[in-house]
This record gives structure tokens, C-alpha cells and sequence, in this order.
């Protein structure tokens, strides 16, 4: 099969139109045009390792301060999976283990795999490759559900005096883990793992 | 001819009946759908998702009761409580995710469509379209409506929760607004603004 690099064109990733390869811009979306996302390895990896930097605080940090009758009280992520563990909210605690310990980690460690074999030419079969990438994708937004809770939470909870609820330090820092691993699956240009394959 | 943004493999539209996905035949990418009525659909359903947001914005979201004491919160409550507690970073974020990007998502969708259906050629319909693409992944309003039943769990051992007006029209928002997205073809949106430009 020919590909737009072996013909001489240049691709357009927002409207997929092909172009001369010397073209700069895309002349129906005025894109700008590259054959390959430049340096793509390098920046999915630089923010990849930002947000393994952003993991740390997320789970060791406390992720919201909750004062009630004078007492404050810090829970951590996995602190709150442990406490709806115990009330019996099973389906509750799993979607949250799901969300905010699994998916992120699953999530670090595909697209650190994908980049590392991509950049050492190892062998694996490119339709697999495309679908874990795929599957990262698709999975990219859902860990925000453990900072849109304490944004809710914060909210609703603040009775003055009796109950109050406090974002802590582990919500910002959580947040970016999410957004800079949803940027580092932007970087990442998975026409790489089809040249190898060719 | 098109590329595949996925693995460069070049491809043809012609002969592609209405109605009918195209998939990459190297790595099975769903290239294109092309719906008859598509633009049409996409646009109720934009105007339709607008409507319910309104509603959304400015009635009661969320009611939280315990020991005598009720508090009500809005939908943009929760991101602009975390201002209050200094973290402007992470409100800002959460008010983008959930309100700021989808409402700009579908007024420029709502406009852009509207354009097209005139046949008007105005400087402003690849903006228009490039803004769609750019905003299209940076709403997490499913992800928020999941978020919604995490926090109903985590409360219901210390009080009660009443749903209001604005959270069931946030579901029929979020419903509107994937299926617009889902509508909306990028490949025929381009096609279609080429046809009208040129």
C-alpha cells in the first residue's frame, strides 16, 4: 500500500488532505504541515516524564481537608477508596480505584512502552501498537473524576462551623497528571510505528 | 487524495456511498462516515445541547441536606469554590473542562452549520471549524456526570442529596452534545467547506 511519505506528499492531520511535500501550509485548513509531527519521541517523553513527576504529589499528598466540629481531618486518594471500601459503596470505591490508581499508571506505562519501542525499533506487530494507543486515547479523560468530586464536594459541603470541605494540595497536582499525559498522547505521532513497520 | 492520520496509507473518496464508514484497509481507522443528513442532525442537536445548558447554568444543581441545614450549589459553583480556597489554577481548569469549552464548542458549531446551510462563503467558516477541532477534546462533561454519582456516594453516610433541575438537564446536555460530536464528520466538514469555497 502507498503511503502519502513513498509518493511524495505531505498529509494533513486536521482535515487528512494530501499536498506536495514541500508545502508549508495546508491550503483548505491552514494547517501547518509536517511529514512526521517533529520530534514527536522527544516530546511525548518530556511530558511523559512530567507527568510521572505530577504522580507523586497526587497520591501522597491529601486530596481534600475535611473539617467537621472543630476537627481536620486529611484524606489521600487511596485513603477515600479504603473508607467507601468499608461503608460497603463497592461499585463506588471501584470506579474510583479505576479511575485514579489504575488508569493513570496503565495509561503512564502504555505510552512509556509505545515510545520506547517505537525509538528502539523493536519488533511488534503495528496493529497492536495502534490499538493500545487507541485504547489510551479513549481512556485519557476519564482519571479527572476523582477532582471534578472535590470540586463538588467543596461546593455543596460548606456549612460553617459543622462541616467543610477543603480541596487539598493533591487536586492540582492530579489534574496536571492528566492533562500532561493527554498532551503527551498528542505528541505522539503513530505514523512513526506504521514506517517501521513498512 | 487523503491520508490516513493514523498510518499515512493514502485513499480515495469516490464511489463511497452516503450512509456508509470507510476504514483504513492497513490499520482500520474509521476514516470517514458519510451521513446524508448529517449536518442537519448535528445541528439540532448543538442548538438543542445550548438550550439545556442554559438551563443548566443558572438553576439549582445539586442540594445538600444534613442536620437541619440545606445548601444548594449551581453548576458553576464547583469550579468557582475552589477560587475561593486559592486555587485559581484548578478552578480554572475545572471551569473550562465542564463549562467554558463545551459552550464554545457549540456555539461555534451552531454557527458554523448554520453558515454552511446558508452556502454564505465567509472568511469565518475554516475558523469556525478549526475551533470545533481544537475544542472537541477538551470537554469532560461525561466525565463530570460520572463524578456527580462518585460524590452522592461519598455523602450518603452523612447526609442527603437532592437532585435538581439543572443536573437532569446536564444529561440530556451531555447526551446532545456526544451525539452532535459523534455527527459531525471532519473529513465531510472539510469537503463540504472546499465545495462551498472554491
Amino acid at each position: 500500500m502507498r503511503t502519502a511519505a513513498s509518493a511524495g506528499l505531505v498529509a494533513c492531520l486536521r482535515c487528512t488532505r494530501t499536498w506536495p511535500a514541500e508545502t508549508q501550509r495546508c491550503g483548505l485548513c491552514d494547517k501547518r504541515l509536517h511529514p512526521r509531527i517533529p520530534h514527536s519521541l522527544q516530546a511525548t517523553t518530556a511530558l511523559l516524564l512530567t507527568a510521572v513527576v505530577c504522580y507523586l504529589p497526587a497520591n501522597l499528598l491529601p486530596i481534600m481537608q475535611t473539617t467537621q466540629l472543630g476537627q481536620t481531618q486529611s484524606s489521600t486518594i487511596i485513603g477515600g477508596v479504603l473508607v467507601l471500601w468499608e461503608y460497603g459503596a463497592y461499585p463506588t470505591a471501584l470506579v474510583i480505584f479505576a479511575a485514579s490508581v489504575v488508569i493513570p499508571v496503565a495509561k503512564l506505562l502504555a505510552l512509556g512502552w509505545l515510545s520506547w519501542t517505537t525509538a528502539r525499533r523493536h519488533k511488534v506487530p503495528a496493529d497492536r501498537h495502534s490499538a493500545l494507543f487507541r485504547t489510551v486515547e479513549l481512556i485519557g479523560s476519564w482519571s479527572m473524576v476523582d477532582v471534578f468530586v472535590v470540586a463538588l464536594l467543596v461546593a455543596l459541603v460548606r456549612m460553617s462551623g459543622i462541616l467543610t470541605i477543603a480541596p487539598g494540595p493533591a487536586a492540582l497536582a492530579f489534574c496536571g497528571l492528566v492533562v500532561f499525559t493527554m498532551l503527551a498522547a498528542r505528541a505522539f505521532d503513530p505514523r512513526l510505528v506504521w514506517d517501521r513497520a513498512a | 487524495m487523503h491520508a490516513c492520520p493514523v498510518c499515512d496509507t493514502l485513499w480515495r473518496m469516490e464511489g463511497a456511498p452516503q450512509n456508509s464508514s470507510l476504514y483504513c484497509p492497513r490499520c482500520d481507522h474509521c476514516l470517514t462516515t458519510q451521513r446524508a443528513r448529517g449536518f442537519e442532525a448535528a445541528l439540532a442537536c448543538s442548538f438543542a445541547a445550548l438550550v439545556l445548558l442554559s438551563v443548566s447554568a443558572t438553576h439549582p444543581f445539586l442540594t445538600f441536606s444534613a442536620s437541619g441545614k440545606e445548601t444548594s450549589m449551581t453548576l458553576l459553583d464547583s469550579a468557582l469554590a475552589l477560587f475561593r480556597y486559592r486555587e485559581d489554577v484548578l478552578g480554572g481548569i475545572v471551569f473550562t473542562l465542564i463549562f467554558l469549552a463545551p459552550a464554545l464548542l457549540l456555539l461555534s458549531q451552531c454557527a458554523l452549520l448554520v453558515l454552511l446551510r446558508q452556502q454564505k462563503v465567509s472568511i469565518w467558516t475554516p475558523r469556525l471549524a478549526r475551533m470545533v477541532h481544537a475544542l472537541k477534546s477538551w470537554n469532560m462533561i461525561e466525565v463530570f456526570l460520572v463524578s456527580v454519582f462518585v460524590s452522592a456516594a461519598k455523602l450518603a453516610s452523612m447526609a442527603q442529596l437532592e437532585l435538581g433541575i439543572a443536573f437532569f438537564s446536564f444529561v440530556g446536555f451531555t447526551l446532545c452534545t456526544l451525539t452532535a460530536i459523534y455527527l459531525l464528520d471532519d473529513v465531510q466538514l472539510w469537503r463540504q467547506i472546499e465545495a462551498q469555497t472554491s
